[in-house]
């Protein structure tokens, strides 16, 4: 299983339309990053999309100027409870 | 609520990606990010395996294995960013196909060169191999044997197989694959400036007004600093992009004034702009009067062919680079002929583009920071075009500040740090010295505890007089260049030859008529140190499997002069061994008596009877730093798998030792100084030199550089009377022009998605996926005129072979008529069946942009 997260770059003027148009993908959600015009965006693995198949599509995503990898988990276990600390 | 690893996973991810942009999310996005999830996974940095940029990644290895990758927050180079390749460096250690134990061919248990691989033990693997070593080296003399490495190689790789070469063997017949990519930058750093590598550094990005790329795609190849120089063009108000290439690529989204001109025409253009700046007064005239002199160099010098060529028997100079100072007045004349008419009209580029570049140079109040790769390096006046992009720096004192810098961009992770600092190249050694020179030698010698004259001179003399040789015969001119080392093996002059950590036999230009016959010629034995089944591994004889990248203990250096280092992350597969390991332990199959003759052995006769391992690493210099539990600072331990199979600190003691080449007392060239081995592994890198704990960002001026005296302003301290060459070069027209039999120009390279030749990258199956296969890219008119269509298959093929490849008429990659674009990364498309052996001259090294084919539908 992968998860990953990018910085998509795009005019601010065009972000909202490059944020409706990565989500199409399946397993893509954007987190903020609009006024910036850097999206902050993660990617999973989404049955026969593997999150690699989907980042390497971005790059022809219409106003998409680049798109920068940034963090990368592929361990086999993102299913399991973890018990954090939380306080 | 329940929380699942994905959770915390995400929010980390998220996290990380905020931090690196600036960007501030609701906490809700990130709240998990700092809880302590991540137990039992140990993150630590390294250099990323593939091109020049340096870019630090994170590595999280859990239970023996890569797990997780960040781009390193804490890097000056990607402040966090990745490339789509960084995704992927995991996963370059885990193709199915590793290799994991040395293969030799063999017909009935003996070895056979045409007998099937067979797998077999190192013992045997180098036993067999030294004996073909020393048998080869006897017989046929200092070229008899020769190792080709690569700017691939670790700095201690690197230096070790030096050491093993040219003192071990007393042979210099060591090439880095750096002689194919680097060698044309360095001629012309050697030739301008005296010293090698860039005077600025990546700040540059930051820094220039104005940016102008020629023959750089730095789009896909240089992804990370793409994006810092997109990011600067997007934010500083005036800042303008201009790209120069023979086709359109990515970097022309976001150019300002994109030019496609005709091949080799860059070398006019350049001479244009000179041109422009001086008829317009517009140069610097205090800072060439101080700071610059003028020369011109020989031209009419061949093109680096076999010497029985016609092209090679016309030329007037072959191979010759003699510079003869002339004036200012003389240089102005000699640019004079290249008009923005005549310019325009040779290069195919319109007369307002070219005027727009040559004002961006000519404008005292724009910082220019000019960039170049393989465009300028492969190429047959390489070491020329290099310099003409200097000459019009120098002319306007744009150089060697912030935001003034012309720019070498690197390929291979450590072309700089290893191929030439470390100088595994025929003519080198550490430190910018030269076999040619006795002094420079002798120090070598000195500092490696050998014997006066034990290093073949260039010439075969060793002040002055002959150097005896194990073959009883002179040692004769000891020089051999990568291209003339397959040459060497198809005549049967070299025997044995070493490759690692790179795939020459699909790298090498010409592969039918010069590098298989030299590899299957049945005189000869090659080895091929690979982690994987590679075209080179499976055309050799034996097949030594390694422990790749953060298998191993590591160093490399970038493009901007930044050394770094890594610590062993995980255990290579099965039987691998580092190349490291390979070097050394070789080495111990070799007799001090096998490879030297009587009188150098009689000059110390302590070594007779010890091999070479004895003589070059347990010297009491790199044997000095007992093996240690490596440990980082926060505790998190590593293993070192060379140190406890030696019994020392290896990476630490070649470090050590090499640093007497650059920054000890007394060293013939200074510039070159590097920090202690454990300060290393603490810094993010450092750009040498550094003196005193502090890096150097740009050289040669007053307040950066340490070796530029207060008063002095700008020196290029590398020439004796501190001052650059600027060197008048014309246009020459190419070896293998189109004409009515081959009426298209041929121009190779590569890819995003897959490095160099795709050993690595074309095992990762997301890459495969999106590149399986190479295509030919061309105009669609082309297309038209030879009857094919977009999607078909076309033969593409030249005077040495032919291939088929799939037409591609949009792509990417938009060709001008005239010419067409084949990537090299595809071992099933080998497109250097059709690539000529030509080769800059002066620097050796091979233009894959520019030969003639014809095309046709297959």
């Amino acid at each position: 299983m992968n998860i990953c997260s990018l910085v998509v770059h795009a005019k601010p003027e065009m972000c909202q339309a490059v944020h409706t148009r990565l989500e199409e993908f399946p397993g893509v959600e954007v987190h903020g990053g609009e006024e910036e015009g850097k999206l902050i965006v993660t990617v999973e693995d989404a049955g026969e999309n593997t999150a690699a198949d989907t980042m390497m599509a971005f790059n022809s995503v219409e106003d998409v100027i680049s798109s920068t990898l940034i963090y990368h988990y592929g361990g086999e276990d993102l299913d399991e409870e973890v018990t954090g600390e939380t306080n | 609520m329940k929380l699942t690893r994905r959770d915390f996973v995400k929010s980390n991810a998220i996290a990380a990606a905020a931090s690196v942009a600036g960007v501030t999310l609701p906490v809700a996005k990130t709240a998990l990010a700092a809880e302590d999830w991540e137990e039992g996974i140990r993150w630590d940095k390294a250099a990323c395996r593939y091109c020049g940029t340096g870019c630090s990644v994170l590595m999280g290895v859990k239970d023996g294995k890569v797990v997780a990758s960040q781009g390193d927050p804490d890097a000056p180079v990607n402040r966090g960013l990745n490339c789509i390749k960084g995704y992927f460096l995991p996963k370059i250690l885990y193709g199915q196909d590793r290799l994991t134990q040395p293969l030799l061919r063999k017909t009935n248990g003996k070895y056979d060169k045409n007998g099937n691989f067979e797998p077999v033990s190192w013992d045997e693997a180098f036993q067999t191999m030294a004996d073909k070593w020393v048998a080869a080296r006897k017989a046929k003399g200092p070229k008899g044997v020769g190792m080709f490495g690569s700017g691939q190689w670790t700095v201690w790789e690197g230096y070790a197989a030096s050491k093993l070469m040219k003192a071990g063997f007393r042979s210099n017949s060591l090439e880095p694959n750096a002689r194919h990519c680097m060698a044309s930058a360095v001629g012309a750093f050697m030739r301008g400036f005296g010293i090698d590598e860039p005077m600025g550094c990546y700040d540059d990005l930051e820094h220039a007004d104005t940016f102008v790329l020629w023959g750089a795609n730095m789009a896909e190849m240089h992804p990370i600093l793409w994006s810092r120089l997109t990011d600067t063009r997007l934010t500083k108000p005036g800042c303008e992009v201009h790209v120069l290439s023979t086709f359109e690529h990515r970097c022309f989204e976001l150019a300002d004034n994109g030019m496609v001109f005709e091949p080799q025409t860059d070398l006019a253009i350049l001479n244009y702009i000179a041109n422009y700046i001086i008829q317009n007064k517009a140069y610097n005239k205090e800072f060439i009067d101080k700071h610059v002199n003028f020369t011109k160099t020989a031209t009419d010098i061949g093109y680096g062919l076999r010497a029985d060529d016609p092209r090679e028997k016309a030329a007037k100079n072959r191979n010759k680079g003699t510079l003869t100072k002339i004036s200012f007045e003389e240089y102005a004349k000699l640019v004079e002929p290249y008009t923005l008419e005549k310019t325009s009209k040779l290069s195919k580029v319109p007369e307002d583009n070219l005027l727009r570049l040559a004002k961006a140079y000519a404008d005292p109040n724009k910082k220019v920071a000019s960039y170049w790769t393989m465009g300028f390096n492969q190429h047959t006046r390489g070491v020329w075009v290099n310099g003409l992009c200097y000459n019009v720096h120098l002319l306007m004192g744009k150089i060697s500040e912030p935001g003034n810098s012309p720019f070498s961009l690197t390929g291979q992770p450590s072309a700089c740090g290893t191929a030439r600092e470390v100088g595994t190249f025929t003519h080198r050694l550490p430190a910018d010295l030269v076999v040619k020179k006795d002094a420079h030698c002798g120090f070598a010698e000195k500092v490696w505890k050998l014997p006066e004259g034990t290093i073949p001179r260039a010439n075969g003399k060793a002040n002055g007089a002959e150097q005896t040789d194990i073959s009883g015969k002179p040692m004769g001119k000891t020089l051999i260049h990568a291209v003339a080392m397959h040459r060497a093996l198809k005549d049967g002059k070299m025997n044995c030859f070493w490759v690692q950590c790179n795939n020459n036999m699909q790298a090498a230009a010409n592969m039918n008529d010069e590098s298989y016959p030299g590899w299957r010629n049945p005189d000869n034995f090659i080895a091929v140190t690979d982690p994987y089944p590679t075209v080179s591994a499976m055309a050799a004889d034996l097949v030594l499997p390694t422990s790749m990248w953060i298998e191993k203990e590591g160093a490399y250096g970038n493009a901007e002069r930044r050394t770094q280092f890594w610590r062993q992350q995980v255990k290579g597969p099965g039987e691998s061994r580092s190349d490291l390991w390979q070097i050394m332990e070789f080495s111990k199959y070799i007799k001090v008596k096998d490879v030297w003759p009587e009188d150098l052995i009689a000059k110390m006769p302590e070594y007779a009877d010890m091999t070479l391992y004895d003589v070059l690493y347990t010297n009491g210099q790199i044997d000095k730093f007992p093996a240690e539990q490596v440990t980082d600072d926060r505790g998190n331990k590593y293993d070192n798998d060379e140190s406890e199979y030696f019994g020392y600190y290896v990476q630490k003691g070649l470090f050590e030792e090499y640093r007497m080449f650059n920054s000890a007392e007394g060293i013939p060239k200074k510039g070159h100084e590097m920090a202690p081995f454990e300060a290393y592994h603490k810094a993010r890198g450092l750009r040498w030199p550094v003196i005193d704990g502090k890096e150097t960002l740009w050289r040669f001026r007053e307040g950066y550089d340490p070796h530029v005296a207060k008063g002095d302003g700008v020196k290029f301290y590398g020439k004796p009377d501190g001052k650059a060459n600027i060197i008048s070069a014309p246009y020459e027209p190419t070896a293998e022009p189109p004409d009515k039999d081959y009426p298209l120009w041929l121009c190779t390279g590569r890819v995003l998605e897959h490095w160099h030749s795709g050993s690595m990258t074309r095992r990762v199956p997301e890459l495969y996926r999106a590149v399986p296969d190479a295509v030919v890219f061309m105009h669609k008119k082309d297309a038209k005129k030879y009857r094919l269509r977009n999607g078909g298959m076309a033969k593409i093929a030249s005077r040495r072979g032919e291939i088929v490849c799939r037409v591609e008429t949009r792509g990417r990659n938009r060709c001008p008529e005239g010419l067409v674009f084949i990537p090299w990364f595809d071992a099933s498309r080998l497109v250097n069946k059709l690539t000529l052996d030509q080769t800059d001259p002066l620097s050796k090294e091979t233009d894959y942009k520019k030969c003639a084919v014809k095309i046709s539908r297959a």
